[in-house]
C-alpha cells in the first residue's frame, strides 16, 4: 500500500487575528454547497466552502461586509462584527432564475490565485453558451480549444491536443464514464449536449492522484443535476441540431431528474448537395443524444445518482452505410459518514462501437463491427483531518474489453467471416493524496497514485522478429482469465501554492502519469474507424514526467486573472506508426508500431476578465513538441504532427444591455506540420513523389474570427417562457484555411509540383432560437 | 484486397457524405533535398526481355524529372552464377544477354556500381535482392458482366480458379485482351495477399476489371480476355499498395503522413526490383452483352 509521511514544518503564529469558522448550507435541504464563496469586501479577497460546506478564514478584530454566494443560488450580504473567533452558519436560496442568467456573474474570488492546482482550465457552460459556434453549435470541445496550451487538432475537429500531446492522451469523462470518441459528423461536434452538462474542468498537467490512464489531460464533464423545486424545461432549435431538456422534481424534492435529447436534421439540406455531386443521391446523415440523470436523497447522508448517455451516428448511402457511438452510464452513492469522511462508490459502465455493411455486387453483402466496453468500479474517500489537511484516498478498477474487428461476407467466394483477435484487460489504480496548508502563505499538495494493468485471456500474444514480422503467426493462445502480463506504474504527483500576498502567488508541480491504452490512427485528428489497443508484450506502456511552474496574479479586485505558466513534458514509449501503416484489419497491428521518446515544452500566457459586462480572456502559447523514435525519419528528430509554436485565442462577451449581448472570437495559430515532396520520378506509367523529412514543412498560418450575438426576447409579466435568439457567423472574414495540402503535377508542367489545399469552411452563418420554461 | 475495398467504400461513404470542400492552388516552396537514383528491374520466369532501368531524379526540376544513369555496372547473382546486364542502347535501360530466364527458388541478388550518384552511406553502390516464388496454377478463368451504372462500374469480372498453395502467397493480376496487355498501369493492377484464403480453392474471385467506360478494355463478342497472375514477392507487394496510396494521394483523415514508397533497394535509391514467376489462363467471349 501506499505510505507517506507527512512532516509539518512549522506552526503559523497569528497574532491577533481571529478565526472565523462557519458553514455554507442551502436553506431548504441544509445540504451542504461545496465550492461557495465567502468574499470579505473591505479586504477584497475571500475563501471557499470544502466538500463539507464548511469554510475557514482568518480575521483581525472588526467590522466586516461578507458576499456569499453560490452558482445557481442568491448571493447574501451580511455584516459581521469580529471580536473572537467565531462560528456562524449561513444559508442560501436557490435562485430560479438561474439558468437565465446570460452571464457568469463576475467571479470575485481569488481562486486563480489561491487554489492549490495549477494548469486547471474551468468554463462554466454560461459562458459557453455565449460563444459564437459553428453552425450555432455550442459546443464545450470547441470552447476548450480556446484555452492556453490547448489546440484543435484539425479544422473543425472535436479532437484536441494538450501541450503538444496526441487526442488520444485526453482522458474525457462524463460523471466519470470514458467517453473513448467525443466527435459526432466526424468531429465537427463533440459528444456534449450543452444543455445537459454543469461544468467542464480540463487539467492539462497536474492531474488529480485519484486519475491517470492518460498522459496529456483530464477532462471532467459534469451532467446537470434536475431541479429539485419545480420543472422546467429548455432547448434550442438550430440550423442543423434541435435539443431539448425537462428537469424537475419527482414526488418530492428528495428526488429530481434531468432528461436531455438532441437530434441532427443534416440530411434535410442533403438535396442541395446532390445537384452538384451526384454520388449523394441517397444519402444521409443523422446524429442524436440522449442523456438522463437521476438523483435521489436517501437522507442528509446518502444520495444515489444515476446517470446515463447514449450517442449515435449515422451515415448512409445508397450501397454502404456506416454507424457509431457512445454509450455511458454511473451509478453512484454518496456517503457521509459524519463531517470529516466523505465516501463517493461508482459502478461504471461505458462502450464505443461501430458498425457498418457494403452490399457491392447483388447478392454480396458484408459487416463489420467493433467495440471496446469498460466495466469499472471506483471508490474515492475525502477525509477532512484537521483545518490544514484534506486527505484523499480511493481505489479503481476498469475491466476493459476490446473487440477490435470482425468481417462476416454472405455471398462471397472466397470467405464468410475474419476476426481479429478480442482481447481483456484489467487497469486498476490506488491512490491516496493529501493537500496540507502551511500557514497562511504556503499550501502543499502531494499524493502518489499506484497503477496496475494485466492482459486477462482470452487473449493472443505474438512476438516479432527485428524486421517486425511475426515469428509465429498462431501467437501463443492464452485462456478465458488467465493473466498473461502485468506492468505496474508508480506515480507520484506534488504541487505547491505559495502566497506572495492577497493577489499573487506562484506554484509548482510534478506530475508522472502513465498511459496503457491507445488508439491506432493514421489521421492526426481520429476517425471513428480507429480502434484501442492496449499495453501487451510487445507495446510498454507510455510515461510522461511534466514539471510546471507559474505566477498567478489577480488586479482589479479580482476581476481580472493573470497567470504565466512555464512547463516540461518528458515522454517515454512513445508511439509512432512505420511509414505506410495499416492500422484497419490488421492482426499484427504491433508490428505497425516504432516505439521512441518525445517532449515538449512551453509558456502560457493567460488573462481573463471579469467583469459585470464585459468578460472573456486574451491567451498566448509559446511551445514545441518533438519526437524521436530510432525508425522514424531515419532516427532523426522531427516535430510533432501537433507541434503549433504559436497559438493565440482571444475571446470576449459584452452585454450591451438586458437583453443583447454580443462576442467573438479569434485564434490564430501556426499551421500544422506536413511532410511535402522534393522530388519526383516515373515508374509503372505514373509518376511518383519523393518526400522530405518528416514533418519538415508546416501549412500555411491558421486564423480565423467568429462573431455572435444574443438577443433575448422581451420578458412579460410573469410568462414563463423566455426566449433567445441566437446569430453567428463562423469564419467572418472566410478565411480559406487549409485542411490538407495535397501535391499535384502542374498542368503547363509536368515536370513540376503544385500544392493543392482543401479547405472546409468559407463563412458560415447560423441562427438558433434557444427558449426555457 | 477485400479489406481494402470494404474500407474504401466506408472512407467513400463518410466522404461523400460529409464533405463538400473546396480547393485552391497556393504557393509553396520545395527544395529537392539530394540526388537520389530511381531502379526500376523486372525478372520474370518467361524468356521475355529482363532488364534493369538506371536513373537519377534531375534537381533541376524545370527539364525532365530524371536523367539515364549511363555507364553504372549493373550485375544479378542468382546464387550460382553473375548475369552482366548491359546498357545496349546506351540510354539507362541494362538488359539480361539472351535466353535468361528467372527460375522458381533462386534469391536473385543485383548490385548497381559507378553510377555517379552518392547514396546515404557517401558509396555509389546500390543492392536489392528478391526471391522467385512458383507460379500459381489456374484451372481456368471465367468472366462476368457486371452493371453498376450507379457506381460507374460496368463491365466484365475476370475470374480466377485455382487452388492457393498452403505457404503464405502475395499475388498480381493483370489482364489481357486479344494478346495486348491492359492494366500495365499503376493504379490498374491489382494485388492481395492469400491471408483469408490461404490453402484453399480459389473458386469464381473476381480478380481484375475490364470497364465499359474505357475504349481499351471495352469487351466485345469473340474477344479473347486473359487473366494474368503474378506470383511476387512481399517487397514488391508492399511497393505497390505503398505506390498507389501515394499516387491516390492522402488526406489528414485516412492517410497518415505522406511517406517514400517502399522499396527493396537499398542506400536511398527509389524503385522496385521485381522478380516474379507468371501463369496465365484465357477465356473467349461468347456473346458481349450491352447494357
Amino acid at each position: 500500500m501506499v505510505l507517506f509521511s507527512v512532516t509539518v514544518f512549522a506552526t503559523e503564529t497569528v497574532l491577533d487575528k481571529k478565526l472565523f469558522k462557519g458553514k455554507v448550507l442551502d436553506k431548504e435541504t441544509n445540504e451542504p454547497l461545496i465550492g461557495a464563496t465567502i468574499y470579505v469586501q473591505e479586504l477584497k479577497s475571500g475563501t471557499a466552502t470544502d466538500i463539507s460546506g464548511k469554510f475557514r478564514i482568518k480575521l483581525l478584530s472588526g467590522k466586516y461586509t461578507l458576499e456569499i454566494s453560490y452558482i445557481g443560488y442568491k448571493s447574501k450580504i451580511e455584516s459581521i462584527d469580529i471580536t473572537d473567533d467565531m462560528y456562524k452558519v449561513f444559508y442560501l436560496e436557490r435562485d430560479s432564475k438561474e439558468i437565465e442568467d446570460v452571464l457568469v456573474s463576475g467571479k470575485r474570488t481569488d481562486e486563480n490565485v489561491a487554489r492549490a492546482s495549477m494548469s486547471v482550465e474551468k468554463i462554466k457552460i454560461q459562458q459557453i453558451r455565449q460563444l459564437p459556434a459553428l453552425m450555432g453549435e455550442v459546443d464545450v470541445i470547441k470552447a476548450i480549444q480556446l484555452l492556453p496550451g490547448v489546440q484543435a487538432t484539425s479544422e473543425g475537429s472535436s479532437g484536441f491536443s494538450v501541450r503538444g500531446g496526441n487526442f488520444d492522451q485526453n482522458l474525457i469523462l462524463l460523471d466519470e464514464a470514458q467517453i473513448y470518441n467525443a466527435s459526432h459528423l466526424m468531429g465537427f461536434f463533440s459528444v456534449f449536449n450543452n444543455d445537459a452538462i454543469k461544468e467542464v474542468e480540463l487539467y492539462k498537467g497536474d492531474i488529480p492522484a485519484a486519475y491517470g490512464g492518460r498522459l496529456a489531460s483530464l477532462l471532467k464533464v459534469d451532467v446537470a443535476e434536475g431541479n429539485g423545486e419545480k420543472f422546467h424545461g429548455r432547448g434550442g432549435i438550430g440550423t442543423i441540431s434541435s435539443r431539448l431538456t425537462l428537469e424537475g422534481p419527482i414526488i418530492s424534492d428528495k428526488t429530481t431528474f434531468l432528461v436531455s435529447g438532441r437530434r441532427s436534421y443534416v440530411e434535410v439540406y442533403m438535396p442541395l448537395f446532390v445537384k452538384s455531386n451526384p454520388d449523394l443521391e441517397g444519402a444521409g446523415l443523422f446524429f442524436y443524444d440522449f442523456n438522463a440523470k437521476l438523483k435521489h436523497k436517501i437522507d442528509n447522508k446518502n444520495i444515489i445518482t444515476l446517470n446515463g448517455y447514449k450517442g449515435w451516428d449515422e451515415f448512409t448511402q445508397r450501397s454502404a452505410n456506416f454507424g457509431y457511438g457512445n454509450t455511458a452510464s454511473t451509478l453512484s452513492w454518496m456517503h457521509r459518514y459524519n463531517d470529516k469522511i466523505l465516501t463517493n462508490t461508482s459502478l461504471v459502465y461505458s462502450k464505443y462501437n461501430y458498425k457498418t455493411a457494403a452490399s457491392i455486387y447483388e447478392g454480396e453483402s458484408m459487416e463489420w463491427v467493433s467495440n471496446l466496453q469498460d466495466f469499472g468500479l471506483r471508490i474515492d474517500n475525502t477525509f477532512l483531518v484537521n483545518e490544514s489537511n484534506t486527505v484523499k484516498f480511493g481505489v479503481s478498477s476498469t475491466y476493459h474489453k476490446f473487440y477490435p474487428g470482425f468481417i462476416k461476407a454472405t455471398g462471397n467466394p472466397l470467405f464468410s467471416e475474419f476476426e481479429l483477435d478480442p482481447s481483456s484487460a484489467l487497469e486498476w489504480g490506488v491512490y491516496a493524496s493529501n493537500i496540507q496548508e502551511l500557514g497562511h502563505r504556503l499550501t502543499l499538495k502531494y499524493g502518489l497514485r499506484f497503477s496496475i494493468f494485466q492482459n486477462i485471456g482470452p487473449g493472443t500474444e505474438y512476438e516479432y522478429d527485428d524486421n517486425y514480422q511475426v515469428v509465429d503467426s498462431a501467437g501463443v493462445v492464452h485462456k478465458s482469465g488467465e493473466v498473461y502480463n502485468t506492468y505496474f506504474g508508480i506515480e507520484p504527483r506534488i504541487g505547491l501554492v505559495y502566497r506572495l500576498n492577497s493577489v499573487s502567488s506562484v506554484k509548482a508541480s510534478y506530475s508522472r502519469t502513465n498511459q496503457y491504452i491507445q488508439l491506432a490512427s493514421n489521421s492526426a485528428g481520429g476517425t471513428p474507424l480507429d480502434i484501442w489497443f492496449s499495453a501487451n508484450n510487445n507495446v510498454k506502456p507510455q510515461l510522461a514526467d511534466q514539471v510546471a511552474i507559474g505566477y498567478f496574479r489577480n488586479f482589479s479586485i479580482n476581476r481580472i486573472e493573470a497567470s504565466i505558466e512555464g512547463y516540461y513534458k518528458k515522454m517515454q514509449n512513445t508511439i509512432d506508426f512505420r511509414d505506410h501503416a495499416e492500422l484497419l484489419f490488421n492482426p499484427h497491428l504491433d508490428g505497425e508500431f516504432r516505439i521512441g521518446e518525445s517532449y515538449s515544452y512551453g509558456a502560457e500566457f493567460m488573462l481573463r476578465f471579469n467583469f459585470e459586462k464585459f468578460n472573456g480572456w486574451a491567451s498566448y502559447t509559446l511551445s514545441k513538441t518533438k519526437r524521436e523514435i530510432p525508425e522514424i525519419n531515419n532516427g532523426n528528430v522531427y516535430v510533432s504532427p501537433y507541434d503549433k509554436p504559436h497559438d493565440i485565442s482571444l475571446v470576449a462577451t459584452y452585454l450591451l444591455n438586458k437583453r443583447v449581448s454580443l462576442s467573438a472570437t479569434w485564434v490564430y495559430s501556426t499551421g500544422n506540420p506536413m511532410t511535402a515532396p522534393s522530388g519526383r520520378f516515373p515508374i509503372d506509367n505514373v509518376v511518383l513523389s519523393v518526400y522530405s523529412d518528416r514533418n519538415a514543412y508546416r501549412m500555411p498560418d491558421y486564423h480565423r474570427l467568429d462573431v455572435g450575438v444574443t438577443i433575448k426576447t422581451k420578458e412579460r409579466g410573469k410568462r414563463k417562457w423566455n426566449g433567445e435568439w441566437n446569430f453567428s457567423l463562423y469564419n467572418a472574414y472566410g478565411r480559406h484555411n487549409a485542411w490538407t495540402i495535397n501535391f499535384i503535377e502542374d498542368e503547363n508542367n509536368p515536370n513540376k509540383t503544385k500544392a493543392e489545399m482543401t479547405y472546409l469552411f468559407s463563412f458560415i452563418p447560423s441562427i438558433t432560437y434557444n427558449f426555457r420554461f | 484486397m477485400i479489406k481494402n475495398i470494404f474500407i474504401n467504400i466506408v472512407i467513400f461513404t463518410l466522404f461523400t457524405v460529409v464533405l463538400s470542400s473546396c480547393t485552391e492552388v497556393i504557393d509553396m516552396e520545395f527544395t529537392t533535398d539530394f540526388e537520389r537514383i530511381v531502379v526500376d528491374g523486372t525478372i520474370m520466369d518467361r524468356d521475355t526481355i529482363q532488364y534493369v532501368k538506371l536513373s537519377k531524379i534531375n534537381l533541376n526540376d524545370e527539364e525532365d524529372i530524371v536523367l539515364p544513369i549511363l555507364n553504372a555496372i549493373v550485375v544479378v547473382n542468382d546464387g550460382e552464377n553473375d548475369i552482366v546486364f548491359n546498357d545496349i542502347n546506351n540510354n539507362g535501360l541494362y538488359i539480361a544477354p539472351k535466353g535468361f530466364v528467372g527460375e522458381y527458388g533462386k534469391t536473385y541478388i543485383l548490385s548497381i556500381a559507378k553510377t555517379g550518384v552518392k547514396g546515404i552511406d557517401g558509396s555509389e553502390n546500390y543492392t536489392a535482392s528478391a526471391l522467385m516464388s512458383k507460379s500459381l496454377t489456374i484451372d481456368s478463368a471465367t468472366y462476368e458482366f457486371i452493371n453498376l451504372s450507379h457506381m460507374r462500374m460496368v463491365g466484365y469480372n475476370l475470374q480466377c480458379w485455382a487452388w492457393d498453395p498452403p505457404v503464405r502467397n502475395y499475388y498480381l493480376f493483370k489482364a489481357w485482351k486479344n494478346g495486348v496487355h491492359l492494366t500495365d498501369t499503376l493504379y490498374e493492377l491489382g494485388q492481395s495477399d492469400d491471408v483469408i484464403f490461404n490453402g484453399v480453392y480459389i473458386g469464381g474471385v473476381n480478380c481484375q476489371f475490364l470497364s465499359d467506360y474505357k475504349d481499351d478494355e471495352y469487351v466485345n463478342s469473340g474477344d479473347t480476355l486473359s487473366l494474368e497472375i503474378d506470383n511476387i514477392d512481399k517487397a514488391y507487394f508492399d511497393y505497390l499498395n505503398s505506390a498507389q496510396k501515394e499516387f491516390m494521394g492522402t488526406n489528414p483523415m485516412f492517410g497518415g503522413p505522406p511517406a517514400n514508397v517502399i522499396t527493396n533497394v537499398s542506400n536511398g535509391a527509389v524503385g522496385i526490383f521485381r522478380v516474379y514467376s507468371v501463369s496465365k489462363s484465357s477465356v473467349i467471349v461468347k456473346e458481349a452483352i450491352r447494357y
